[in-house]
């Protein structure tokens, strides 16, 4: 699928001896482009984090819970502004507990600009929080 | 901007992931009833052994019985249930402020929305936790929801930041707040104790600072005799637990954590004291028709066209909030809601009973009339509860038999057997009836056995009537032991006060193929009890079977299909495959007669789409597994189905939970006390015969 557009966040983590709560901000690039809808997937390993919270905006991205039973997130959130945010913008920020070392991978399984055309953002993961 | 509209709709559609969208998806074992006979010559009953038999009639003098019992022989009999007497608003008033001691408590204020559209209600209920002592703190707070919500969505906000919570089995997410107050973060986990019953826990709330907590739940109005009916409850009344029972709901003075010994408790302001805390409420309501009238029997209220708000000087969270509404010439928009996603499509369905139903004879009645008469009824609730009855036994027809039970921790009758209504028995009925007084614990199971475990005279059709508050702490117990009791008769609840416990009046009338009937302090009683008798005096439209068509349906809920009633039509969920027009047919048997209806469906139709009918298809569902849960030998398979549902909708269950966790605020030192919210009883209830009994 074109608009397919995966991006893998290799995020070296420090070894956890407990565990500890971090955030991760996921980011999109759209070129310019306002990001009027998206639909991302977070993965990382479910044995090692554990999702606990999901924050980005005046309405926090709504995510699936099915698909969260598989150690995953999909996320999405959708704007009526008629000028949405373009460039790069902090779309999404995922809380977890860290109980070991884990990486994260992303993917944008679907984006969309004003008016519904179909763009591929770029993605970038940033790790805070946490040792 | 319509056109983008509609783009990121049709974008989020195709995405599955916008709200309400669907992913790809011991009871005591009495080994007998025993009998003895009062001074009056009323059975009492028993499922005690022997010797607790004993131990109860020295711990009641019998003269103290016999006392009372004449003082209420002197009272007048057989009164004409005249109009509610006027009262001064009795949710508190600022006069009330001045003179009662105000606590500082975490619980600052709940503010509540409701979109009530059709007949599903959408609501989001914030709740605003401040510290106001001089040290962190965690606040712990029990309170009501809607038995039949299905807690969809939950937000913790801490200043402009937003963190939506997400749903984990029960355990998990137990461990992660744990976990995550222990380290000092700031934190929220919205559990489940019972499905009308929830606990929020906030952790690490600093001096002078405010966590907001938000909850979305979604559920199917009342409708009735052409009016809607939208209840939000907001104090959970004090519950009675049966002696050794510690799965219930505890009942405590502010401060004495963990004195109930019960899995869940709730803690309460004594007399005198008054929370700060206190609720806005704004419902909206979007009938697609010209509303005629809107009231509300319980507050004060304003009213702007289609937005209803709390009058701001009956904003004290003490008693169930009841908005009523009746749409211009009587008639629904439409009864078919549906919703589809990648996952499927649902719908949700009202049923309205054929208007012949009333015209059909019935058969002779055997009627089994219990009233509540444990301590929490002390009281306007017990007068309220005996003016109902009375009412009741004077409609009795010639050719029904009846029996009056009362209890508490005891059950007595008015007769070792139900009579002949004839109208001697009837004013001994009455007479019966006006010299009840309340005495005792709230030990509801033992008298669901004697009601349901009379022979049934050979042409009679038994309907029970429960009279209660409902506050009992073992009401999953006493709803399993109902339905595996129940045999051929039917349950009809009948709930009395201000804050009744309605997961288990509904619950009793869901297992027992019945319907449910309420009735606050302040409303005229002859109205429920008209309602109540309206149910009971036509045949009910029983064994309905459909023929949903092309509609290609699956998985319809609630099961069994409940038996439609004169005046009260019911909502059925489902699944469904087909497209278009489609046509439904019922078929059921009204007495002896059989009875067919047919309705069209336009599955396409635009303007009924609703995106909250996967949860609520999912809570249906839910509700009827928790119902068989309790007491059933594989009761493990029914949890895991619950919890599977829940996981998968994204829903609370007593199974579930929401968890939220700021990972990037953390707080200095440990998580400091914690601290119970305790609460108001509800008005009309006594805090001196249900929480610290005298």
């Amino acid at each position: 699928m074109k608009a397919l557009t995966l991006v893998l966040g290799l995020i070296a983590l420090v070894p956890a001896k407990q565990a500890q709560f971090v955030a991760v901000d996921i980011y999109a690039n759209s070129d310019g482009k306002g990001l009027a809808a998206w639909q991302i997937e977070l993965d990382c390993d479910p044995s090692k984090a554990k999702i606990v919270g999901v924050e980005g905006g005046e309405k926090p991205p709504y995510y699936d819970p099915a698909a969260l039973q598989g150690g995953r997130i999909i996320l999405a959130s959708f704007t009526t502004e008629p000028q949405p945010p373009a460039g790069r913008v902090l779309v999404a920020r995922v809380h977890l507990q860290e109980t070991g070392k884990t990486d994260y991978a992303v993917k944008v399984m679907a984006a969309a600009a004003p008016g519904g055309e179909r763009i591929e953002p770029t993605i970038d993961l940033v790790r805070t929080g946490g040792k | 901007m319509r056109t983008r509209l509609l783009a990121a709709a049709c974008l989020l559609a195709l995405l599955g992931c916008a709200p309400g969208m669907s992913p790809s998806r011991e009871n005591p074992t009495p080994s007998e009833v025993r009998t003895t006979t009062n001074q009056f010559g009323a059975l009492e009953f028993s499922l005690q052994p022997r010797r607790a038999i004993e131990e109860e009639k020295v711990a009641e003098p019998e003269v103290i019985i016999l006392e009372r019992l004449k003082e209420q022989y002197k009272k007048p009999q057989d009164q004409e249930p005249g109009p509610a007497p006027i009262e001064i608003p009795r949710g508190g008033t600022l006069q009330t402020r001045v003179q009662d001691r105000v606590v500082p408590l975490p619980l600052k204020h709940t503010d509540v929305k409701a979109q009530l559209t059709l007949f599903i209600g959408s609501v989001t209920v914030t709740q605003q936790y401040h510290n106001p002592y001089g040290s962190k703190i965690e606040a712990v707070y029990a309170f009501p929801l809607p038995d039949d919500a299905g807690v969809r969505d939950f937000v913790m906000q801490i200043g402009e930041r937003r963190i939506r919570g997400i749903i984990r089995e029960r355990e998990e997410a137990k461990q992660i707040y744990l976990e995550a107050r222990r380290q000092g973060h700031v934190a929220s986990l919205l559990t489940q104790d019972r499905p009308n019953i929830f606990t929020q826990a906030v952790a690490n709330i600093e001096p002078g600072k405010q966590i907001d907590v938000q909850i979305t739940y979604f559920h199917t109005l009342r409708y009735q005799e052409g009016t809607f009916e939208f209840v939000f409850p907001m104090v959970v009344g004090p519950r009675y637990n049966p002696a050794g029972f510690q799965g219930g709901v505890g009942a405590v003075p502010a401060g004495a954590t963990g004195s109930s010994g019960q899995k869940t408790e709730v803690q309460y302001l004594r007399p005198g004291e008054i929370s700060a805390a206190d609720i806005a409420l704004e419902v909206t309501i979007d009938a697609g028709a010209e509303i005629a009238e809107v009231t509300s029997p319980t507050h004060a209220i304003r009213v702007d066209r289609t937005k209803v708000t709390l009058s701001p000087n009956d904003r004290i969270p003490n008693r169930d909030f009841v908005l009523r509404y009746r749409l211009a010439g009587g008639k629904i928009r439409a009864a078919l809601a549906t919703h589809r996603d990648a996952s499927g499509g649902y719908f949700a369905l009202m049923i309205h009973p054929p208007e012949k139903l009333a015209d059909v004879p019935r058969s002779p009645r055997e009627m089994i009339f219990v009233i509540d008469c444990s301590g929490s009824m002390n009281g306007r609730p017990l007068e309220v509860a005996k003016r109902a009855l009375t009412r009741c036994l004077k409609r009795l027809e010639p050719d029904d038999t009846f029996q009056v039970l009362r209890f508490s921790d005891r059950v007595s009758a008015m007769a070792s057997a139900p009579v002949a209504a004839t109208p001697e028995n009837v004013r001994r009925g009455l007479d019966y009836v006006a010299s009840l007084v309340t005495d005792g614990g709230t030990e509801m199971q033992k008298v669901v056995q004697v009601a349901l475990d009379y022979p049934v005279a050979p042409g009679r059709f038994r309907i029970v009537s429960f009279m209660t508050d409902g506050y009992n702490g073992n009401d999953r117990e006493v709803v399993s032991f109902a339905r595996e009791h129940l045999g051929s008769a039917r349950i009809f609840s009948f709930g009395v006060g201000d804050s009744v416990n309605r997961y288990l009046l509904e619950a009793l009338a869901r297992v027992g193929r019945g319907a449910s009937t309420f009735v606050t302090l302040d409303e005229a009683t002859e109205r429920a009890a008209d309602e109540l008798y309206q149910r009971i005096e036509h045949p009910a439209l029983a064994d309905l079977r459909i023929d949903w068509g092309a509609m290609n349906v699956s998985d319809v809920q609630p099961q069994p299909l409940p038996d439609l009633f004169v005046g009260r039509p019911v909502v059925l969920c489902g699944r469904f495959k087909g497209q278009g027009r489609a046509a439904v047919r019922l078929s059921g048997r009204a007495g002896e007669r059989p009875v067919e209806l047919s309705l069209e469906v336009d599955l396409d139709e635009p303007g009924l789409r609703h995106a909250a009918l996967p949860s609520i298809w999912a809570r249906t569902k839910i509700a009827g597994l928790h119902d068989r849960a309790f007491g059933a030998p594989d009761s493990r398979e029914y949890m895991e189905e619950i919890r599977r549902l829940a996981l998968n909708y994204g829903l609370m269950s007593e199974w579930t939970a929401f968890v939220a966790v700021d990972s990037l605020s953390r707080t200095e030192g440990s998580f400091g006390t914690t601290v119970v919210q305790p609460v108001s009883v509800p008005s009309g209830v006594r805090y001196d015969t249900t929480v610290e009994k005298k």
